[in-house]
């Protein structure tokens, strides 16, 4: 189930990233060879990156990509590292708590204010979405990796190494 | 008090492994609800507006586009015709290393990505040819840094948004300086390996046919920079739109020309890029709404009022903002910096007379230097793992490099000509 | 925490409660030279005076608390800012009536604009604002919008037609220029300059104002004196925090601004005249039309009337355009 959600979050990254380059070629070649380009595509290009960044660092918490400084926490083991790799994990899953809640919040205060997008004029909640879905999706990424770290593993797995 | 907060709060965060980006938002938390009579909402709205930006859809789009050039053959070219060029020199192939990070510094606008592509070939060849393995780390590690000063670079995107700074200009701003670093880093690395006895490339003569063969080989991977500065300057498509149009260069002449690329290695390089964008920028996300409540709080105006109190000397004040920036570049990412301190530092060097642009070369320069500085040096990291050289080795390695780098950046923050000339020619 | 809401962080609560102080913070985006915020600093000293203190104002110009008007019109509506001064374009996406204001040659001076918006119509649509948690205090402006382009001055429609032109992030706005005929399309404002210093675009359009403070004189040659839009600002204030101060601070507030109103517009007209000197000495040519050419440029964006008509509303544009007479 958690491994079906993850290759369908992977392949929904992707298409939304090839569309965003599909977008803004589109603009150029229309710009150039229609001498006309529509008026909505930076706009669907810039609502689709907001959701790559927000469900993407979702997605990569399942990886332990997110940049962090461990020089110092690597040179802890055992308990002590435990217990330090828990705070810190903790502290994190309560701020992705709190932009879940609040964004949820926020969602439902613009669906009721009902602001549109200036150029597709679709409803302002929809891109909006994008930070409390990939916040919820972080929240319960968080609860595995504690799980994780109490079994001893800090780090990424190796099948999953992604080099920058 | 509530700055306190802030900065007490990130740095406990940093230190015990919260990743940098939600180390920012933590801090911005606790300072607002603790410091701050402000609605908690502003963080959310941040989190979403702060990405709501075109020129931002740049970085993905370079980003993709390197890892595509990676992996459909584009990196071995340019090391051949780095080969032919340079590797008959003392310490061959730590210059041809130095020259290909620069080349590929032309096509990449990361740092990381940079050192990623070259060491990979690089660091084990050199260590095969008894190249001290610390020293091979180093020589990609610290050129890797030139891929954010040569065009396109994305700290200068992140810039240019911040400062409502050209983003074009900033590109222009970055040529002569990334060649001076080339050039410094050449010489230190020229020094070690005639200290080392490191020999020069064997049997590789540099016959001008030679150059002209590898010239050829690697004539559609350098057609990419033409494409990019001059779809920009010949004002054919803005930043994001050449680097969109990189991207689908990169597929084409890695599927049609160099034939290395296919369904599966294209699907990796989407997912490669999705996570390294989702990293990146969940950093700016995160970010301004630390960088808003310095604002709030005064702040800039209060380290500005304590700089000009020090002296009215720019070039004392440039030498404090240097250490400054050095000292910063060491613990925090280039990201979160370039959000974090271009509100706080642009009007104290603006008052100076000092050009946004070439402020902002001197910005991105320092931290570039901060790459390769512990505790937090990506492309150390980079270097170590690709490269399979233990951390502490590079380090001590990478130190000439690092003074180096800072004599560069030196000359950079104190003849503006250099980052200035080129934007202005092109006026 | 200290006590949240609407109290000021130093509140020096005394026993009645009308001693209760109240910070307004005002994030707008333009320079401290332009016209609203040197009006905005006189709304400040008036509200700090005249309050004996209960008001304190602070003032965040050059976009450094929000880069767009749109989101700070969202911060104001959201209660993470008190107050800020946007166009009335990006409103529109918060409240559609505004809109109507985005109609080419909508209005034909700054007579009927003003008629317009301080009667009947700019009354209903401030009023209307506060269904959208704001309050509408009074409209300010940014002057008339016109067009500027790198090719020649613009006499007719076939002065214009192809060129690659920028045009705001809005539907209404791109099929204007597309019926003039133009290559229209969005771009990032924070490219533009480049953009038209590269030949990426040739033409764009905007007030006087922002050619100026913007440096646009340097990378268009061109300048015509459509006035095909008037671009009106508005005062804007969180609906919850306006309704929380006590009545005469209340009074105090829309006295100030209408005093802002009157302060604003005349200093607009003034930098308006002073700034086209200085972009003719910079090298801008300058023309204007005449009645007829401008005709040309009415009649050939009508069809933008007809398509828009039903989504704007009728009788809003009637209401609107009734003001010429
Ligand atoms: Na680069
Ligand atoms: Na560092």
């Amino acid at each position: 189930m958690a491994k079906k959600f993850a290759k369908f979050e992977e392949a929904f990254l992707i298409f939304t990233l090839a569309l965003m380059v599909a977008l803004i070629f589109g603009q150029v070649i229309g710009r150039y060879i229609f001498q006309s380009a529509p008026s909505w595509t930076e706009e669907a290009a810039r609502y689709l990156h907001i959701v790559q960044v927000w469900v993407g660092a979702s997605y990569a918490v399942k990886l332990r990509e997110h940049i962090r400084v461990d020089a110092f926490i690597i040179r802890l083991s055992g308990l002590p590292r435990k217990l330090m790799e828990s705070v810190s994990v903790i502290i994190w899953f309560g701020l992705v708590l709190f932009l879940a809640v609040f964004g949820t919040q926020l969602v439902l205060q613009t669906i009721q204010f009902g602001q549109v997008s200036p150029a597709m004029q679709i409803p302002m909640w929809i891109p909006m979405l994008a930070v409390p879905l990939g916040s919820i999706g972080m929240t319960i990424r968080l609860l595995q990796q504690l799980r994780d770290v109490w079994k001893g593993k800090y780090g990424k797995e190796e099948s999953e190494e992604i080099m920058i | 008090m509530s700055v306190g907060l802030l900065f007490g709060t990130l740095f406990i965060c940093l230190l015990i492994g919260v990743p940098i980006a939600f180390s920012l938002g933590v801090s911005a938390l606790v300072a607002i609800y603790f410091g701050s009579t402000l609605p908690l909402d502003i963080i959310v709205q941040k989190a979403f507006t702060s990405l709501d930006s075109f020129p931002l859809l740049a970085i993905p789009f370079f980003m993709l586009a390197g890892v595509l050039m990676g992996k459909g053959g584009v990196s071995k070219r340019l090391l051949d015709l780095a080969t032919a060029m340079v590797g008959w020199m003392t310490g061959g192939l730590s210059m041809v290393t130095i020259v290909a990070c620069m080349f590929f510094a032309a096509i990449s606008g990361s740092g990381p990505a940079t050192v990623a592509a070259i060491g990979g070939f690089m660091i084990p060849a050199m260590i095969a040819r008894n190249y001290g393995s610390g020293f091979a780390a180093a020589v990609p590690a610290a050129a890797g840094s030139i891929g954010v000063i040569i065009p396109p670079s994305i700290p200068f995107v992140i810039y240019g948004v911040t400062a409502s700074v050209s983003v074009g200009d900033m590109f222009l701003a970055g040529i002569f300086p990334g060649i001076i670093i080339t050039s410094g880093l050449m010489l230190t690395a020229y020094i070690i390996a005639k200290r080392n006895d490191y020999k020069p490339q064997e049997g590789e003569g540099a016959t001008f046919k030679d150059v002209f063969k590898a010239l050829n080989d690697a004539k559609w991977a350098l057609l990419i920079p033409v494409i990019i500065l001059g779809g920009i300057y010949g004002g054919v498509f803005s930043p994001t739109e050449a680097a969109v149009v990189s991207v689908v260069y990169a597929l084409i002449i890695g599927t049609f020309v160099y034939k290395e690329l296919n369904w599966q290695n294209i699907y990796e390089a989407f997912r490669e890029t999705i996570v390294i964008n989702a990293t990146t920028m969940i950093i700016i996300g995160l970010s301004v709404s630390f960088a808003y409540f310095m604002t709030l709080e005064q702040i800039p105006s209060q380290i500005s009022a304590f700089l000009t109190d020090l002296s009215t000397s720019p070039i004392l004040i440039l030498l404090v903002i240097n250490v400054l920036l050095l000292i910063t570049g060491m613990f925090i990412d280039t990201i979160s910096a370039v959000v974090i301190l271009t509100p706080v530092l642009l009007p104290v060097v603006t008052a100076l007379g000092v050009d946004p642009v070439h402020f902002g070369v001197i910005l991105v320069a320092n931290l570039a230097i901060g790459f390769v500085t512990p505790p937090l040096g990506v492309n150390l990291f980079v270097a170590s793992t690709v490269g399979k050289v233990k951390f502490e080795k590079i380090v001590t390695a990478v130190i000439p490099f690092i003074i180096s780098m800072i004599i560069c950046l030196l000359v950079i923050s104190y003849i503006p000509e250099l980052s200035l000339w080129l934007p202005e020619q092109s006026e | 925490r200290p006590s949240g809401g609407s109290n000021s962080a130093n509140g020096e609560e005394g026993s009645e409660g009308n001693s209760e102080q109240y910070t307004i913070r005002i994030a707008h985006l333009v320079s401290e030279e332009q016209s609203s915020h040197i009006a905005a600093e006189d709304f400040k000293e008036k509200l700090e005076e005249e309050s004996d203190g209960r008001l304190n104002v602070e003032i965040y110009p050059n976009g450094q608390l929000f880069p767009s008007d749109r989101e700070a019109i969202e911060a104001v509506q959201l209660g993470n800012v008190e107050m800020t001064i946007p166009a009335i374009a990006p409103l529109a996406s918060f409240n559609s009536g505004f809109s109507v204001f985005d109609l080419p040659f909508l209005f034909d001076d700054y007579d009927a604009a003003y008629a317009a918006l301080d009667g009947e119509l700019g009354q209903g649509l401030l009023d209307s604002l506060e269904e959208d948690g704001m309050k509408g205090l009074v409209f300010g402006e940014n002057g008339f919008r016109h067009l500027s382009n790198n090719e020649g001055p613009v006499e007719s429609l076939e002065d214009i037609q192809g060129l690659k032109m920028r045009t705001l992030e809005s539907s209404l706005h791109t099929d204007t220029f597309k019926q003039l005929g133009m290559n229209a399309s969005p771009f990032a404002f924070g490219e533009l300059y480049t953009a038209l210093q590269q030949g990426t675009y040739d033409a764009m359009e905007a007030p006087i104002s922002l050619y100026y403070t913007n440096k646009f004189y340097e990378v268009q040659d061109y300048l015509t004196l459509t006035s095909h839009v008037y671009q009106a600002t508005i005062l804007l204030m969180n609906n919850d925090f306006y309704q929380g101060l006590p009545k005469d601070l209340q009074e105090l507030v829309m006295e100030a601004s209408e005093e802002f109103r009157e302060n604003q517009r005349q200093l607009a007209q003034q930098q308006d005249t002073e700034f086209l000197e200085d972009l003719k000495e910079n090298g801008m040519k300058v023309n204007e039309l005449t009645d007829e050419q401008r005709q040309e440029f009415i009649d050939a964006v009508q069809p933008v009337y007809d398509k828009y008509e039903e989504e704007i509303g009728q009788d809003l544009i009637e209401q609107a355009q009734s003001a010429n007479e």
